[in-house]
């Protein structure tokens, strides 16, 4: 929720300089304004290392179950796969932009990979993004499925359109208990002694340990535009668990820790990343205890040609 | 390949809120009038005493739970049986409807199998709780499958799997059951 007054008093105080300082409070006035948004709306922010344009979001409520989806501007997108949907959504506006969106977040119940939901993916990407040749796409998206015989390995949780930049994200849930296969490096660096490769391969590196901790959810994020395939794979660190719940996980509360301690140790992990810029290090944790709203939403590393690129979500 | 490998397992299919919930409903539906040898099928000498529904897409919540729990599994039976299918294997993109089935206290399904549903397909059956005594599942009068909540077994709707499910003697058994096939049934869709 957003109360205006407390996001002011919390600027003013400067205790988080990056994650809530003065121009985050006049661009989440002026996104309100834009919207007409009212204080029980769920606020979204997104900040990008190496800087990019802070992201502003706000939460929506979406019908579930009907195979389509209502973009903002109106349009209504048909897709098997929008059977899945849960019930909300979240709409990114750029600052300074505050009357269009730049992103689009649909959150998906963990849609199995297999034949007919690569299909039904491959042909959204066209629709988003004009460009019919998903081959690469589909050959990545049959190597994923593939990579532990016998097992689900990923699933789609997380879509991220952008009609302005033609762009689909896929956020896939790794359900194996493995880390990203060298074939997925290779698959998107070419060959395995590629600049790309090195690149993603140190990401999968420094991402290792959260990757395999119970506690927490990691998604692999692919990006398909008007251009192709995008050589790049990024890694998305969520808590498995929300904060402010106070019971046991069933069955493994021999520990006698609980969905928030969890929570609160992926928070934990997260921030000790080497990759993880220090400002953001040393702010994320007070974030959280400031207000009983205020949450860390994700962290994701993306791997690119020319090196890493960080963003870390977090919001009320 | 043996004919026990033929029967896959899959566990913890769906989420602990959605099996909750998917439990909950079940328990909360009336059945059918159902009594001892209401389920008969002479052909193969079929008897039965339980209640059943076949899920309409218009009980939105039920199907779609019903719906998740295929959907989930349906990506393993593949693998499951990568082996002994074409590397490609068309989808089976037929099924029978789910069909809810609840065995009282008494009920049972007598020894057969499911060689009627269609000869290129699938039995998928989903245990939804197992907070009951008796109702096992056994093929071949001597293999009893592992009787565990939120989970799926599936084989093949054949011949060479006849099974039967015991006598429930305390409580109630609720399981779903689906066939799917490539030609043979209502269209599936993901």
């Amino acid at each position: 929720m957003v109360d205006l007054d407390n996001l002011v008093k919390i600027a003013n105080s400067g205790q988080f300089p990056d994650l809530m300082n003065s121009s985050d409070v006049d661009n989440i006035k002026e996104l309100i304004n834009a919207q007409s948004l009212n204080s029980s709306v769920d606020l979204g922010i997104i900040k990008t290392s190496p800087t990019k344009p802070t992201r502003y979001g706000i939460k929506v409520q979406v019908p579930t179950g009907v195979g389509q989806v209502q973009l903002y501007d109106g349009t209504i997108l048909e897709n098997k796969i929008f059977r899945y949907l849960v019930d909300n959504k979240s709409i990114y506006f750029e600052e300074g932009k505050p009357d269009v969106p730049v992103e689009e977040f649909l959150y998906f119940d963990d849609v199995p990979l297999f034949a007919p939901t690569i299909d039904a993916l491959c042909e959204l990407a066209t629709i988003i993004t004009d460009n019919s040749d998903t081959s690469k796409l589909r050959e990545l998206l049959n190597l994923l499925e593939d990579v532990v015989p016998d097992n689900d390995d990923y699933a789609l949780t997380t879509l991220v359109l952008s009609k302005s930049n033609k762009s689909i994200k896929l956020g896939l849930n790794k359900i194996a208990d493995q880390t990203v296969s060298t074939e997925v490096f290779k698959f998107l660096g070419t060959r395995s002694n590629t600049k790309l490769y090195q690149s993603i391969q140190s990401a999968s590196m420094l991402t290792e340990n959260v990757l395999l901790n119970d506690s927490n959810r990691t998604e692999v994020y692919l990006e398909f535009n008007s251009t192709g395939l995008v050589k790049e794979l990024a890694f998305a660190l969520y808590p498995r668990y929300h904060k402010s719940v106070n019971d046991y996980v069933e069955g493994e509360d021999y520990g006698g820790v609980s969905k928030e301690q969890r929570h609160t140790n992926t928070i934990s992990q997260v921030k000790e990343c080497s990759w993880m810029p220090d400002k953001w290090s040393a702010e994320i944790f007070a974030w959280e205890n400031h207000h009983p709203t205020a949450v860390y939403a994700v962290a994701i590393l993306t791997a690119k040609l020319e090196g890493f690129q960080i963003e870390l979500e977090y919001g009320y | 390949m043996e004919l026990l490998d033929g029967i896959l397992h899959f566990g913890n299919v769906l989420s602990t809120v959605d099996h909750r919930r998917l439990l909950e409903i079940c328990r909360g539906i009336d059945f059918p009038d159902y009594k001892a040898g209401n389920d008969t099928d002479s052909m193969y000498n079929l008897h039965a005493n339980r209640g059943e529904i076949l899920l309409s897409p218009d009980d939105k919540e039920l199907y779609d739970l019903t719906h998740k729990v295929m959907l989930k599994v349906m990506p393993k039976i593949y693998k499951g049986y990568s082996e002994i299918n074409p590397p490609n294997p068309p989808l089976f993109d037929k099924y029978s409807g789910y069909w809810l089935c609840k065995y009282p206290e008494g009920g049972y399904l007598s020894y057969h199998t499911d060689a009627d549903a269609d000869a290129g397909s699938v039995t998928v059956s989903y245990t939804i709780n197992d907070d009951y005594e008796g109702g096992e599942v056994v093929f071949w009068k001597k293999h009893t499958i592992n009787k565990q909540a939120n989970s799926v077994h599936v084989y093949p709707s054949n011949f060479l799997y006849p099974h039967e499910v015991n006598p429930v003697t305390k409580g109630e058994r609720y399981s779903i059951i689906v066939w799917f096939a490539y030609q043979k049934g209502e269209q599936w869709l993901i």
